[in-house]
């Protein structure tokens, strides 16, 4: 009686160990979605939120960032500066909310020389990139515009035109540093992206 | 070995590597600290001024070393006799509910300047009227140039044609330059009010450093100050200084030229180079100085290394380290003997790594630093790069992860081996 419980174990033991494996080796010959191309809003219907909310989470699969999003100030200095975390990035709580008609909704993360920065990659986005935020109203969609790189001096002069409030229409903008020169960055990394809504469940198209 | 008791193995050993990849989450006895120091100098390898102020609590009791401030600089450095009045604020506090901060700087002794800097419902205060001259240290330079035995090299070639006394030549040229003011080439610090302020919660730790009004200078006798450096008000973190390597040089090479064109016409009366035509002892004083100016050089260029807004982040994120001003005068020529060596940090603060000591969620840092001034309209600067250091966490849970894979998959062989010895 006792041997065949043990027969039992054994057998469970050995269909454990190779369902592990399959697995294993499953994950590996699927293809990720990352390697599939950039996300596409093509042939989605968006509407918009009925009011603009407070961002909670980052989402840029193309880059495989999913990060926590923590409210920032600006310091007396004027300087921005992201959550300590490297994991987390902050939204400037100044500005626009995910779902504004106008504004700029700026959001920094860090990137680090040695990785590990939830930042890293953002260079790696192109025109056309998917973003979304979640909030506790639903998820909104951006489509990057623009990648470009600024001098922090371009940055200071540009700081209205980056940052400023007054914008007639949304628009996210997202900044990481770049530049490393071995003790210091020089420039920042910035994309801009047009703010597309929250996808409309289907059969209720905008 | 019995299949229960390799089975109880197994468990216990899963249990371990489980236990270790976790433990780091029950560390820190005290659930908040914080550390503060306005000043620390060392000359020559000797400390003058280290008093710290630190604050630790464990969740019930705060305590706190009694150094909140250093009365003054002048008292602390009764040498320096650049030094005008000056206060040396430190604070540091730590709470019970898992908050600490502390602000540390030098700032003049008046009214004025940028105020006061708040941090929880406390305050440093950096009141100043205007920059302070602070000499960071004198170099010898005739020292230097005769330890280096450049004055000899440069030397040599011609006074072995000429038939000299080399070693007579040198030890004389040595000895006046020592009497000469070269000895007195000036550092000097033209501080403003220089502050570091940094405050933690169980989650994070935040820290900046602001400089006003400051500027390192150098300085000979009978000569117009120059200018190194001005610091910038708002540095990033970690940012090297630059100085006027150029203008260094040309000063230290004029007063070289000046003092050894002297000593050469008026001190070496009766020996070979007294009676030499001026066009030879011109030629002499160029040989001499072309053979001094990797010397030279390598003093102007690196005479002082200094970093702003120093900053090392630890514990994830949870505690950080900043020195708004890290001065070290000739870095490079730490080896030489002859001139005051001096090491100075102004403004250092620590804080962190704290823990939750009730379920109270404390308030984010930045919510806790109050700033006397209106904030900027949008920000000028993004400040979102890190110098990167190690986190092990990772490669600790890839660790534990294998490990209890490698568990497992022994005792699965084991029992799959003892299924088919049936």
């Amino acid at each position: 009686m006792k041997d065949k419980a043990d027969d039992r174990l054994a057998g469970l033991s050995t269909r454990l160990l190779v369902l592990f494996l399959a697995m294993v080796v499953v994950g590996f010959v699927l293809p990720s979605s990352g390697i599939a191309g950039p996300a596409t809003t093509s042939g989605v219907h968006y509407t918009q939120l009925a009011k603009p909310a407070s961002p909670q989470l980052l989402i840029v699969p193309e880059i495989k960032l999913r990060a926590p999003i923590l409210p920032i100030e600006i310091a007396p200095n004027g300087v921005l500066t992201p959550p300590s975390d490297v994991h987390d990035v902050g939204w400037w709580k100044r500005s626009a909310k995910p779902g504004a008609t106008s504004g700029q909704t700026l959001i920094t993360g860090h990137t680090v020389h040695t990785g590990g920065g939830v930042m890293n990659q953002l260079g790696d986005l192109r025109p056309g990139s998917l973003i979304q935020i979640r909030t506790p109203r639903g998820t909104v969609d951006y489509r990057a515009t623009k990648v470009f790189v600024y001098t922090k001096a371009q940055v200071a002069a540009h700081a209205e035109e980056l940052f400023s409030q007054d914008r007639k229409d949304a628009r996210l903008v997202l900044v990481t540093c770049t530049g490393w020169t071995g003790h210091d960055y020089t420039s920042n990394i910035i994309v801009f992206a047009d703010q597309l809504g929250v996808r409309a469940k289907p059969g209720k198209a905008a | 070995m019995n299949r229960p008791v390799l089975r109880f193995a197994a468990i216990i050993g899963a249990a371990t590597v489980s236990a270790l990849a976790v433990a780091p989450a029950f560390g820190a006895a005290a659930t908040s600290q914080s550390s503060a120091q306005s000043i620390d100098l060392t000359l020559a390898g000797h400390t003058l001024i280290a008093q710290k102020s630190t604050a630790a609590n464990d969740g019930t009791t705060e305590k706190r070393s009694d150094n909140d401030t250093i009365p003054n600089l002048v008292g602390a450095l009764p040498d320096n006799t650049l030094l005008k009045a000056a206060v040396l604020p430190q604070l540091a506090r730590a709470k019970a509910d898992g908050t600490s901060f502390a602000c540390a700087g030098l700032a003049s002794d008046g009214d004025g300047g940028p105020g006061v800097v708040t941090v929880g419902n406390e305050s440093c205060d950096l009141k100043g009227s205007g920059a302070i001259p602070l000499s960071l240290g004198h170099l010898a330079l005739g020292d230097v140039v005769v330890n280096s035995g450049a004055l000899g090299d440069a030397l040599a070639p011609l006074l072995n044609q000429l038939g000299g006394p080399l070693n007579q030549v040198v030890t004389q040229i040595s000895a006046a330059l020592n009497g000469t003011p070269l000895g007195q080439i000036g550092l000097t610090g033209n501080l403003g009010v220089i502050s570091a302020v940094c405050s933690a919660n169980p989650d994070a730790a935040t820290g900046d450093a602001t400089l006003a009004d400051s500027a390192i200078r150098l300085s000979l006798p009978g000569q117009e100050p120059i200018t190194l450096v001005n610091l910038p008000v708002h540095p990033n973190e970690n940012q090297k200084v630059v100085g006027d390597t150029k203008g260094a040089t040309t000063m230290i090479t004029d007063a070289l030229s000046t003092y050894l064109s002297t000593i050469i016409q008026k001190q070496f009366a009766g020996t070979p180079l007294a009676t030499l035509p001026s066009t030879v002892q011109a030629q002499i004083l160029n040989q001499v100085l072309d053979g001094l100016k990797p010397l030279t050089d390598a003093v102007a260029q690196y005479l002082a290394e200094i970093t702003l807004r120093e900053t090392t982040h630890g514990d994830n994120g949870r505690s950080i380290d900043v020195t708004a001003l890290h001065a070290e005068v000739l870095p490079a020529l730490k080896q030489q003997a002859g001139f005051d060596l001096v090491e100075g940090r102004i403004g250092r603060v620590t804080c962190g790594p704290n823990t939750r000591a009730t379920a109270e969620t404390p308030a984010t840092p930045t919510q806790h630093v109050k700033t006397p001034t209106k904030l900027p309209h949008v920000p000028t600067v993004v400040d979102s790069g890190l110098a990167g250091h190690e986190d092990h966490t990772a490669r600790n849970v890839l660790g534990a992860t294998g490990a209890l894979l490698l568990i497992a998959g022994t005792a699965g062989l084991v029992g799959y081996r003892r299924m088919l010895g049936k």
